[in-house]
């Protein structure tokens, strides 16, 4: 198990210049780097990689340097194991000589080879096809050998380049999860770089969200959906309804007032009055009901679009000229022109500065 | 509402046109193959047929010396310069594809410039450049250091075929290594591979099925010349195969059952092979990688080795397109060979008579006339048998196997199955004789752009305009073929291409009054006008380095990059 640090690393890829970014990964721990496409999460993992080299700053595995400027320590003296997005398995070699190919290089006797690929490919619930072609496997199958061959080196780091993504939905769900479950018992440090908020929310114990080659944000899952820092990482975390709105009453909680005069009130505090600020409320946040409005934070909104999802029903609500979306769980019949009452908890309130 | 019964669909039965169609490309590409085996089947006083006697004929001159002596002789010139294609062409993709070599996409341009030449030009050039005595790098040469390079010899004439053939290889290979991308090679990387190690163990292995199909390709194209060979080897005192079914179907008397004895025995050498390249094919398509768009294949540094590595790029250039060009403008602007060159023997007397001359006037609007006349009917036919393969029929895919069967059939026996065919009728020795030969050689071509094209194009595409009340006729020429443009453009500019310096049927089907630039340009080395062929030669190489260039220009097309290379005869 290493830890992995960027000091101000920066780089180029394209016309994309990255950086200067700090992150310290620490031993065993699994990151995702988050982002749109372009946003450099891929170049960052090819620089920790060792495929392409760092313009400035520098990047440290245990406390040593292994990419500075001008000076790149090959990928092949890493001791890094990496899953790419295609998975590059190569197809003139058998499934067990995919695996056994970073071995041999190591010059491990032929017994311990045989013994290493089998426990990798047991690992990834493929035992019994070592021999087999790997043009004869399905998707999910080759994903899983690319993943056994980066594990059978015993690498210190794993990364993982969108390995999912080219997969079909339900054998990315499979894999994404024999994928974590894998990562946690092998303990090993991982970084995973994906576009997919479900699939770095599953996946990450922090995520690391990029945009434009600089770090928007960092934390848990959990800290990421709930208390974005910016109107960027709450739209990439989840469906958000996000509302200008300005401050007009500050103390421990704190009252805003929308454009057309509708007042929320947050549990969230520190603003001054006047500031004007992002009004952030998950969809899943705002309860609806028949019931006649009491208190704060409850209002009479009108059903303009209602639609059936199975687990939810997900609706598009008017209050005054703004638009609600909410979700409702379990999903129950809400015609389009009914009017019903929608009350959101201060808790569920985020307010967000405007830089 | 009921249909009438021409609106309905009609079943398993094929539609007439079908038929037809069907008729007109076996016609065209199985006909002249076999002319030549029912030639072979002739009993000696052509009266009847007499499979015994044929076997018999063939037999004797099987176990002949003279065609042993052939055989041999090919057979060991297709596997030197296959031999020496390979290194020199793998070397050099590699160079441009996996190194980090300045100018990489300059020098891919110069060293498929051969291709999109004629082989038969080169070797002009290198007659020019290289005769013991007058040649123009042996009169250098001998004013330092004496001694001479001989082109008119069997290791001079494999010397042009490799400078000819090697970017085949090169083309093959690096269109291989543009396949695999890089992801496959980084993941070596990562395995703690190096980066030679990769390249010999990763990229290497997975570009072996295309280089061993364009090794085979090689061979085959090589064995398949019979023009440069016969040139030299009737100096040099020896004989290929396909130049002494040449020299059989020419003689006075011309003797046809022995010239179709030879080119049975190419055919099937050439079969055989294309089965070996189709297998290789295989291999290679079953190594391809799925290819990640961003991922570029990382660069070797060549460090202290770059100087090198230019003085082999540089070096195949100058042999291969620079020293030839340079020669060849040279020697079509001297009245005559001399062991000294001096201003005096300079003249534009070639190139004036070239344009004054009504002969050679007929011979440039013929080559024009044909080029074109070819090229719109090998991309016109080619677009519809492509679009009826799609239709999955057993005709259908019949006809489609028909069309692309000239690719395993060398020009020399098509131009021989038309010359049996056409002999002693109104079409001898015609311009449309020769029509019929180029389209029977490049249909295959027009079908390959054809599929290239229909391959691109969405089946919803032609889907919605059923539905919309199109019949597959106004779909092909409403939906299809705006859509096609581009690809039609390719295989028309590239049939045309192969038209201008085909060289392979035409000597056998070509009368007085149908000569091609290609054809008087081989005429006068023949009789030893070697100035007057340089300039004719100058003229065919302008006409198609514009072509190329016009397609580079207009379309964006690499002529070079697509299906055709070489030329086979």
């Amino acid at each position: 198990m290493s830890q992995i640090i960027l000091e101000a690393m920066q780089a180029q890829r394209g016309s994309l210049a990255i950086g200067p970014l700090d992150l310290q990964i620490e031993s065993g721990e699994c990151v995702v780097l988050l982002g749109p496409s372009g946003c450099g999460k891929t170049s960052t993992l090819r620089c920790i990689a060792g495929l392409d080299p760092v313009t400035a700053g520098r990047i440290l595995l245990d406390g040593k340097p292994i990419s500075v400027p001008g000076e790149t320590l090959p990928p092949e003296r890493r001791q890094m194991g990496m899953v790419f997005q295609s998975h590059t398995l190569w197809p003139h070699l058998s499934v067990f000589d995919n695996l056994a190919f970073g071995l041999r290089l190591q010059k491990l006797p032929e017994a311990d080879i045989q013994t290493r690929v089998a426990a990798s490919l047991d690992l990834v619930g493929l035992d019994g096809i070592a021999h087999s072609s790997v043009q004869a496997l399905s998707g999910g199958q080759r994903q899983r050998v690319a993943l056994a061959r980066a594990v059978v080196l015993r690498p210190r780091v794993l990364l993982f380049d969108e390995p999912l993504s080219d997969l079909d939905a339900p054998t990315r769900a499979q894999l994404g999860s024999d994928l974590q479950r894998l990562q946690r018992r092998l303990g090993i440090t991982t970084l995973h770089v994906t576009h997919d908020r479900h699939e770095a929310m599953a996946m990450a114990d922090r995520i690391v969200l990029l945009r434009d080659g600089q770090i928007e944000q960092t934390g848990t899952p959990r800290q990421l959906y709930r208390t974005p820092a910016s109107r960027f990482a709450a739209g990439f975390a989840g469906l958000a309804n996000i509302l200008p709105a300005t401050i007009i009453e500050a103390s421990e909680t704190t009252t805003v007032k929308l454009g057309n005069g509708v007042f929320f009130t947050s549990s969230q505090g520190g603003f001054d009055i006047g500031e004007t600020v992002d009004l952030l409320i998950r969809p899943e946040e705002i309860a609806v009901s028949l019931a006649e409005p009491q208190g704060a934070n409850q209002y009479r909104a009108t059903v303009e679009t209602s639609l059936f999802l199975g687990n939810i029903a997900d609706l598009v609500l008017a209050l005054g000229d703004i638009r609600l979306r909410a979700q409702i769980s379990p999903a129950r019949d809400v015609e389009p022109g009914r009017v019903v009452t929608i009350s959101v908890e201060p808790e569920s309130i985020v307010l967000l500065r405007i830089f | 509402m009921r249909l009438s019964p021409r609106q309905m669909t009609r079943g398993r039965v094929p539609p007439l046109a079908d038929f037809l169609l069907f008729g007109v490309v076996a016609s065209l590409t199985a006909g002249p193959p076999l002319v030549v085996i029912a030639t072979q089947l002739r009993t000696a006083d052509g009266q009847g047929w007499s499979l015994r006697q044929g076997l018999g004929a063939m037999l004797h001159l099987l176990t002949s010396a003279e065609f042993l002596h052939a055989l041999l002789t090919t057979l060991t010139l297709g596997c030197v310069v296959t031999a020496f294609c390979l290194p020199i062409g793998v070397g050099l993709a590699l160079l441009v594809g996996r190194t980090d070599i300045a100018g990489s996409k300059r020098w891919d341009g110069l060293i498929t410039l051969p291709l999109s030449t004629s082989p038969f030009t080169l070797l002009v050039a290198w007659i020019a450049l290289a005769s013991p005595r007058t040649g123009f790098l042996n009169m250098a040469r001998s004013a330092v250091a004496g001694g001479a390079f001989d082109i008119w010899s069997l290791s001079g004439l494999a010397f042009v075929l490799i400078l000819a053939l090697s970017p085949v290889v090169y083309l093959f290979t690096a269109d291989a290594l543009r396949g695999i991308g890089g992801a496959a090679e980084e993941a070596a990387r990562m395995s703690g591979a190096s980066p030679l190690y990769v390249l010999r163990h990763i990229t290497l292995k997975l570009c072996a099925g295309m280089i061993a199909a364009s090794g085979l390709l090689v061979f085959l194209l090589t064995i398949e010349f019979y023009t440069m060979p016969g040139l030299i080897g009737d100096e040099a005192g020896f004989t290929t195969l396909p130049w002494l079914a040449v020299q059989n179907a020419t003689s006075a008397p011309p003797h046809p059952a022995q010239a179709a004895s030879c080119a049975i025995i190419l055919l099937g050498i050439s079969a055989l092979v294309c089965a070996l390249q189709q297998r290789a094919l295989r291999l290679a398509r079953s190594h391809a990688l799925p290819h990640s768009a961003d991922t570029e294949a990382q660069r070797l540094k060549l460090g202290r080795l770059r100087p090198l590595a230019q003085a082999g790029l540089g070096g195949f250039v100058l042999l291969a397109c620079l020293l030839p060009f340079l020669a060849l403008l040279l020697s079509s602007l001297l009245r005559q060979s001399s062991v000294h060159l001096s201003i005096s023997l300079l003249t534009a007397g070639h190139y004036l008579s070239l344009l004054t001359t009504p002969a050679m006037r007929a011979a440039l609007l013929h080559t024009v006339l044909l080029a074109v006349i070819t090229g719109l009917a090998c991309a016109g036919l080619g677009l519809l048998i492509a679009q009826i393969e799609q239709r999955a029929a057993r005709l259908t895919r019949l006809i489609a196997i028909m069309a692309l069967l000239p690719l395993a059939i060398p020009g020399l026996v098509i131009g021989l199955g038309l010359q049996r065919a056409a002999s002693e009728t109104a079409w001898q020795g015609s311009l449309a004789v020769l029509a019929i030969a180029m389209i029977a050689r490049f249909l295959p071509f027009g079908v390959l752009a054809g599929r290239f094209g229909l391959a691109r194009l969405h089946p919803s595409h032609a889907e919605a305009a059923r539905l919309s009340g199109a019949s597959a006729l106004t779909t092909l020429r409403l939906i299809h073929a705006p859509l096609l443009a581009r690809s039609l453009t390719a295989g028309l500019l590239l049939v045309m291409l192969n038209t201008l310096r085909e060289l392979a049927a035409a000597p056998l089907l070509a009368g007085p009054d149908s000569q091609t630039l290609a054809m008087l340009v081989w005429h006068h080395m023949q009789i030893g006008d070697e100035q007057f062929a340089g300039s004719l030669a100058v003229v065919q190489t302008g006409m198609m380095i514009s072509i190329v260039l016009l397609a580079r220009a207009l379309a964006r097309i690499r002529l070079d990059r697509r299906f055709g290379v070489g030329e086979r005869g």
